[in-house]
């Protein structure tokens, strides 16, 4: 019942939907930062001990709350921080007087080095299990597999990467335990003398996506693999390679979705393992400035974390998009 | 002339854990280049199987097989692995039920048709590009240069059928397999799909097993009709005579119950009870619970195959030999 | 017995339709549009109009995407029509002086996939004796009552009546489903298409059921099927749809010895032929139905009619009668239509 005479036509509709996207970028990045504030607020604790001692005259404090604009009503304190945004302007930090902005830079960068690497291990080793389980469904191998990819999941991180610490770093001494290498994090270059700081935590990253990654590409081939394409193409004499390549290609958009978002949690910064090895990374910004509650940077380090997802979401999908002729572009 | 199929004794069952089934009990039949064999049957009756198993297309681990299957000369039941990956597709060919799920949804026809030359003739892309464009013209389909770089759900239930048989020609096979091809398509698009099939196993010469379970279709496009029940062939002739002069109790019964002009106002004709499950089959005839005209030696062993004049045959104890 | 089981007596006689349907039309809209620009629909039903007499056995038919689905679930008020109206038993389907919970009383339906339209938690006889509960028959003789429906449709209660739909061929389902609608004792049926997904020789055994049942419990039955053999057999009148509107309805004799429209005839001559030397050498029509989304102008099927000419872009045909209850919605039966052919069936 579908098009036959007519001709198919392509609208330039994937610019319409790239532009409702950003459109919503918006609102969904105001939003996230509101609920931020207001659950920083709500904590207890009070930020002014972060910049002076508890003993601090009441008239100093007076004043550096004044100072720091932390005697006004949290609408205003919302608003002037927003503002101050639009502005390109993220603050201060509280705790260390640096620009916020600085010092999520760099933050952000080494975490995007620690993720990509975890990443590529992940799903590398994720893709290689979940296929090889599906084609060999139901025997040994496949339930070895799901059982390391459910070991992976399960096992808790931050447990694993100090236990991983322990033998490699301590017992064995073959690997550093913690922090980003000589120079701190400013000075890297991809040696193995850089390099090897990465490994552990790399590793114990990547375990829970190399899991989830493993579960999902298993589940994806087992039902393509259970389609009538797939008798077809066997019933004319194609080869196994041909057979993997048009496996690849249907499985590429989910897996490449989940994948993405794995990846996206990955970039978000593990607070855990970054604190564990003391990788200076916006997890390990973030836990700090938690403890210290140290608002600006808090505030900016969500506010960038959130935009970071909803592009990521968005690139996803339009990855998906491209990989599925089937999904409307409207 | 050495017939191009030749089958004897095939038997295959699906073993599981829980059961197993007994899909095809002992197929025996020869078809010569040329002809169409059309394999009439209910469900259950084991025929979409037996289509599969001449190409061992089965699912690898559960399927169990016996008999001796030669195709063009080559004895497929020894063949290995990439002996079958030669023979599908160049040799044999095969068309299924279901044209909205047998095409690959991420690739483009022409690929699709282009992939299959390329893999058994070895050619370049670009001369199987044209090829696939000269099949596409050849099953009709209209705008075929558009349409090679469409994808499978762009196209109709009819046109995505005409595809697959533009693929399943590309390499000019000798034997097409069937598998209910037009059953899933409207009345108008199937006749026009029988036609086309009709007309091109003539321009190209190939043998044809054609499966089914509607007697029209069948008598549009065989030449020869094998009935099959509960796995075996129990009743086999030409065509014309076959429709006008039924042997087998269940033939006469299919035939009477088809609904067809004239009947208006009568019962239908039917046949009592249901097919048999396969899992559990009865030692005698199969049919000998439905027949009404079972007798005893008909509970204790399956009928053996009686030819009555040539080119006939039927599995019944009232079929008699010819002297 | 009790009330809940009899059949709803006769309101407005024999000489009214039980049946009234005018200028039925539903369209589906199409998702889409982007800040405001209003997206197409697709037009499944267009002013379908018919009267379904007690006690008779109207066949619809016609191919996919033609409507005739929608059309039933229309009728059984399993959706709103966009436009038109349905009138049962000269009383308006949702108005006051007939509810649509007495309306369901009256009218049920049957559909083609047996299984799905069962649920698979709930035994035979459970399924069956579950409207009546509903309607407020107490448990025991909801039970008695789905017993004796099993029985009546061949199935021994006894050893039925607890199976699972799972552990029930595709026959014994569809008799279920069967027993089923008429649990409440309905005085229309409707069955879209409810032989189409079996064997034919379960198909046998169940249209020769259905028209016992009908006989023993007064029904008048909606025959939806693509098989134009089974309609046939089953039907008094045929209608028959092309992409959502009515082409051609008449006697079931008239259409099928000399159908009007061309699409009918090309329908009937697509039948495959039982008769090895009458085999069909061209196809009756070439090419697929057209696209619902943009039909094209005026009749419908003039992009693969033989004897289309311009007059059939421009005017869209009505349905006209051609003698005998015979109506056809083509313009070469309409004398003064414009078409060249239509001179010649001036009577």
């Amino acid at each position: 019942m579908l098009l036959d005479h007519a001709d198919i036509e392509k609208t330039p509709s994937v610019i319409i939907y790239l532009l409702r996207r950003v459109f919503y970028v918006v609102p969904i990045a105001l939003a996230v930062s509101l609920v931020c504030f207001m659950l920083v607020h709500i904590a207890p604790g009070d930020p002014i001990n972060a910049i002076l001692p508890p003993d601090a005259p009441q008239e100093l404090v007076i004043q550096v709350k004044h100072e720091y604009g932390l005697d006004k009503p949290l609408p205003v304190q919302f608003g002037m921080w927003l503002l101050h945004v639009l502005h390109g302007d993220l603050g201060r930090s509280l705790a260390t007087g640096q620009p916020v902005w600085e010092e999520l830079s760099v933050a952000v960068v080494n975490t995007f080095r620690l993720a990509v690497v975890a990443a590529l291990l992940g799903f590398t080793l994720g893709s290689v299990f979940g296929g090889v389980a599906a084609a060999w469904r139901g025997t040994w191998i496949d339930r070895c597999l799901v059982g390391v990819a459910v070991t992976g999941v399960s096992v808790p991180h931050y447990w694993l990467g100090m236990v991983l610490v322990v033998i490699f770093g301590v017992e064995l001494n073959v690997l550093p335990a913690m922090g980003a290498g000589p120079g701190g994090s400013s000075d890297w270059s991809w040696d193995w003398e850089h390099f090897q700081y990465l490994v552990l935590p790399s590793v114990t990253l990547a375990m829970i996506p190399m899991g989830i990654i493993t579960r999902t590409v298993r589940g994806i081939v087992i039902e393509i693999l259970g389609q009538d394409f797939i008798t077809t193409l066997r019933g004319k004499g194609m080869l196994p390679r041909s057979l993997f390549i048009h496996v690849l290609k249907n499985a590429a958009p989910n897996a490449s979705a989940v994948m993405g978002l794995q990846l996206g949690y990955l970039m978000g910064g593990s607070i855990l393992v970054e604190t564990v090895f003391s990788w200076p990374g916006t997890g390990f910004l973030l836990n700090n400035a938690i403890f210290q509650r140290d608002i600006p940077v808090l505030q900016g380090t969500i506010l960038l974390l959130a935009l970071f997802f909803v592009v990521l979401n968005l690139m996803v999908d339009l990855l998906q998009t491209a990989l599925d002729p089937r999904i409307k572009r409207a | 002339m050495e017939p191009l199929v030749q089958v004897r004794d095939l038997k295959v069952r699906f073993v599981s854990k829980d059961a197993t089934v007994y899909a095809v009990n002992g197929i025996d039949f020869d078809l010569a280049p040329r002809e169409t064999l059309c394999v009439l049957g209910e469900s259950g009756s084991g025929k979409s199987v037996m289509l599969r198993s001449l190409m061992r297309l089965n699912p690898p681990r559960p399927t169990v097989m016996s008999g001796t299957m030669r195709i063009d000369g080559q004895d497929v039941m020894a063949a290995s692995e990439r002996q079958l990956a030669d023979l599908r597709g160049s040799i044999v060919s095969m068309i299924y039920q279901e044209p909205m799920t047998a095409l690959d949804p991420v690739f483009k026809i022409g690929d699709q048709i282009a992939e299959t030359i390329k893999r058994h003739e070895g050619t370049s892309r670009a001369e199987a590009e044209r090829r696939a464009l000269e099949l596409l013209e050849l099953v009709q389909i209209p705008s075929a240069r558009q349409r090679l770089a469409a994808y499978p759900f762009e196209l109709s239930g009819g046109l995505r059928q005409r595809a697959i048989i533009a693929m399943a020609l590309a390499c000019r096979p000798k034997l097409l397999l069937a598998d209910e091809p037009t059953t899933a398509l409207d009345a108008t698009v199937q006749i026009q799909i029988l036609s086309l099939l009709r007309r091109l196993k003539q321009e190209l010469g190939m043998a044809v097993i054609f499966v089914t379970h509607d007697l029209g279709v069948a008598s549009e496009i065989a030449d020869r009709i094998a009935i099959m029940y509960a796995g075996r062939f129990i009743e086999e002739g030409a065509t014309d005579e076959l429709m006008r002069g039924p042997l087998h109790p269940y033939t006469q019964g299919l035939l009477g119950a088809t609904v067809h002009p004239g009947l208006r106002g009568e019962r239908l004709a039917t046949i009592p009870g249901s097919p048999p499950n396969l899992e559990k089959l009865p030692q005698g005839c199969a049919f000998a619970p439905r027949c009404a005209h079972a007798e005893r030696a008909c509970l204790s062993e399956a009928p053996a195959t009686r030819r009555p004049s040539p080119g006939r045959t039927a599995r019944c104890v009232r079929v008699l030999d010819a002297a | 017995m009790s009330k809940a089981l009899e059949q709803i007596p006769d309101v407005g006689g024999p000489a009214q339709a039980l049946l009234t349907v005018r200028g039925l039309t539903k369209h589906f809209p199409l998702k889409g549009g982007f800040f405001g620009r209003s997206p197409g629909k697709v037009q499944a039903v267009a002013g379908v109009s018919f009267d379904l007499r007690k006690g008779e056995t109207l066949g619809i038919v016609g191919e996919s995407g033609c409507g005739k689905s929608t059309t039933s679930r229309l009728i059984m008020a399993l959706m709103q029509p966009s436009a038109g109206e349905v009138i049962f038993d000269g009383q308006s389907v949702g108005s006051r002086g007939l509810t649509l919970k007495d309306y369901r009383r009256q009218v049920q339906m049957v559909f083609q996939d047996s299984y799905s339209s069962l649920n698979p938690r709930l035994s035979a006889e459970e399924l069956i004796a579950f409207a009546p509960r509903v309607h407020g028959l107490d448990k025991r003789k909801s039970l008695a009552c789905a017993h004796e429906l099993l029985a009546a449709v061949g199935l021994e209660p006894s050893q039925f009546g607890r199976r699972y739909p799972h552990e029930l061929s595709g026959g014994q389902r569809q008799r279920i489903n069967i027993a089923r609608a008429l649990a409440l004792r309905p005085r229309l049926v409707i069955l879209d298409e409810p032989v189409s997904a079996l064997d034919k020789s379960v198909q046998a055994q169940v249209l020769n059921l259905l028209v016992d049942l009908k006989a023993q419990y007064g029904l008048t039955y909606l025959f939806i099927s693509h098989d134009l053999n089974v309609v046939q057999h089953m039907a008094d009148r045929v209608m028959v749809m092309y992409l959502g509107r009515m082409v051609e309805v008449g006697p079931v004799e008239a259409i099928y010895a000399g159908a009007a429209h061309p699409y009918t005839r090309a329908l009937l001559a697509s039948r495959p032929s039982m008769d090895p030397d009458r085999r069909c050498i061209e196809p009756p029509l070439s090419g697929d139905p057209p696209n619902p989304i943009n039909p094209p102008s005026g009749c419908y099927f003039r992009t693969r009619c033989a004897h289309a000419e311009p007059a059939c872009g421009e005017q869209t045909p009505v349905l006209a009668d051609t003698g005998g209850g015979h109506l056809a919605a083509c313009l070469m039966t309409q004398p003064g239509s414009g078409h060249s052919r239509s001179l010649r069936v001036a009577a």
